[in-house]
């Protein structure tokens, strides 16, 4: 017999829960991390590595998130308890806590998103004044603002919360569509530019030597993982509003499709607005993409809109894409933490108040200081890749052949015994070799004081953070609320 | 600039697997939607 749930415990339709799950996965990375890395590792050669990784470790890593997800009807605390035994609940609380600690200064970025929208409506993108883009990126970052912003992105967060999946479905319903609308007016604006094949072959040249380059399959596949959002217990939470016998194989697969579909929809605007307009102002295209994902966006984009006819519009028009992909995204972190919190028994409208008004506070100093933000970015971003292992080892030991049957029960494609050998052997050591990497590469930041928990970027910071959350996460989850876990799970039979 | 026909061949078949295969991804589950609910 089908289980019957609350409406704003359950999707409406396959369709809303389609929009919910791709606004979830599409964010900021995919406008300002994706069109930097595929124009730097390669253009078209990029994809190689990028596609290989979808394959290999993003979508057997959705499907096992799924698994758990439709199976517990939970999040990741009570999912891990309930799916794997309450001994793995703390593991739960450490894929939450990662998603949470990024929730915190998310919401800020997607703040900044916000504001410089509503700097457009002034046709601030349409006049152009050297220097311009730094100077209104430090004015704004040294103000107020930052923090206004971050609170109307919390009082959005609430109010779509507050509703549940039905609110998230209604939300996506509405942002996700006009998302890739927008995004595409961009892209059409950028390559109908005089000049536009510079960008285009920036995007597209095949260059195969690339290939041979170590760091272009790390970045890949740290794209991947930080871009689909797999591992980080999204798919799970989304999937906990699912029927028993509702697919999982095919939305993972759409899910990892939709999300490149729309990076590469935001490639054609970034990366040819960059190379048509950067010569202009005397830059290398290629000096532009290297500057980051905020410097990229926040400050050099803002100089070269001006540059491009309607460029006031289409500046305008960015940073309202910019705004509901992390929006979008943001109300699917806030929701791990908001359904973990529903799981321990309090009311939903309850916990979405709470959560909401800790998330604001919270997320105050990554409001006040960038150098702030930019270590929790570093810190928690890494530890993404430590969630994802988890995964692994919960398919592990709960049997891969059992989790495919599983999997593959109520699912429109079915999968074979490769997403064993993927989710069991190729993914947890390719996330291994990734996450190794980008330490080695944090030591050779700070070869003095890489050990050091006090610097942003440094090894140290990591290893530090990460120890201390595990020693409160396994303490809170493995011993202080362990009577509540076992009550609830008694209580659910 | 003109642009090589490789980087055209290559933008069509990047653009033609990923967005053909997530319209087609879509599609289908619409499809298996309605014939689950029609069934």
């Amino acid at each position: 017999m089908e289980e019957i749930k609350k409406p704003e415990e359950s999707w409406a339709t396959r369709l809303g829960f389609i929009f919910a799950i791709i606004g979830a996965m599409v964010g900021s990375g995919n406008i300002w991390r994706f069109p930097r890395m595929m124009a730097m590792y390669g253009g078209g050669a990029f994809l190689i590595p990028y596609t290989i990784a979808l394959f290999t470790v993003a979508i057997p890593l959705l499907i096992a998130e799924g698994v758990i997800g439709r199976e517990t009807g939970k999040s990741t605390i009570f999912g891990f308890a309930k799916y794997v035994g309450k001994k793995y609940a703390w593991l739960g609380a450490w894929v939450a806590w990662v998603n949470i600690a990024i929730m915190f200064y998310y919401a800020v970025v997607c703040g900044w998103a916000l504001a410089y929208f509503t700097k457009g409506l002034t046709g601030i993108y349409g006049t152009y004044v050297a220097g311009k883009g730094l100077q209104t990126w430090e004015a704004f970052t040294s103000s107020y603002q930052p923090l206004l912003f971050a609170v109307i992105v919390w009082i959005f967060t609430w109010y779509t919360l507050a509703r549940g999946a039905r609110g998230i479905e209604k939300v996506t319903g509405l942002l996700v569509p006009s998302l890739f609308i927008i995004l595409a007016v961009i892209a059409i604006r950028a390559i109908t530019l005089p000049g536009a094949g510079v960008g285009l072959t920036y995007m597209f040249k095949v260059d195969p030597s690339k290939l041979s380059n170590a760091e272009a399959w790390l970045q890949a596949y740290s794209q991947v993982l930080w871009s689909t959002g797999a591992g980080w217990g999204i798919y799970l939470t989304y999937s906990a509003y699912l029927k028993k016998n509702d697919d999982i194989n095919l939305n993972s697969h759409i899910t990892g499709f939709g999300d490149t579909s729309a990076a590469l929809l935001a490639g054609l605007g970034v990366i040819t607005t960059v190379a048509v307009t950067a010569p202009l102002l005397g830059l290398n295209p290629l000096d532009v993409y290297a500057e980051g994902n905020v410097g990229l966006t926040f400050i050099w984009l803002t100089e070269l809109f001006p540059k491009i006819p309607a460029g006031a519009l289409i500046g305008t028009l960015f940073f309202l894409a910019l705004f509901f992909a992390a929006f979008t995204s943001q109300i699917a972190i806030a929701e791990v933490l908001i359904k973990n919190i529903v799981d321990f028994g309090i009311p939903r409208e309850k916990a979405a108040l709470y959560g909401s008004i800790a998330g604001f506070i919270i997320g105050i100093p990554a409001a006040l200081s960038l150098d702030w933000l930019n270590n929790q970015d570093w810190v928690w971003g890494v530890g993404l890749l430590i969630s994802a292992i988890v995964f692994s080892i919960i398919m592990w030991k709960t049997g891969l052949e059992k989790n495919r049957e599983t999997a593959n029960r109520g699912s429109d494609i079915k999968i074979g015994k490769w997403w064993d050998i993927m989710i069991g052997y190729v993914s947890p050591i390719s996330i291994a070799i990734v996450l190794l990497w980008w330490l080695k590469q944090s030591i050779s930041w700070y070869p003095e004081t890489w050990w050091k928990p006090t610097e942003v970027f440094s090894a140290g910071t990591v290893i530090f953070q990460w120890i201390l959350a595990f020693i409160i996460l396994y303490v809170l989850f493995g011993k202080v609320f362990m009577p509540k876990i076992e009550a609830r799970l008694a209580e659910e039979g | 600039m003109k642009m090589e026909g490789s980087v055209i061949a290559t933008m069509i078949i990047v653009l033609g697997f990923y967005w053909g295969l997530t319209i087609y991804f879509v599609k289908l589950a619409l499809e298996k939607e309605k014939e689950k609910a029609s069934a």
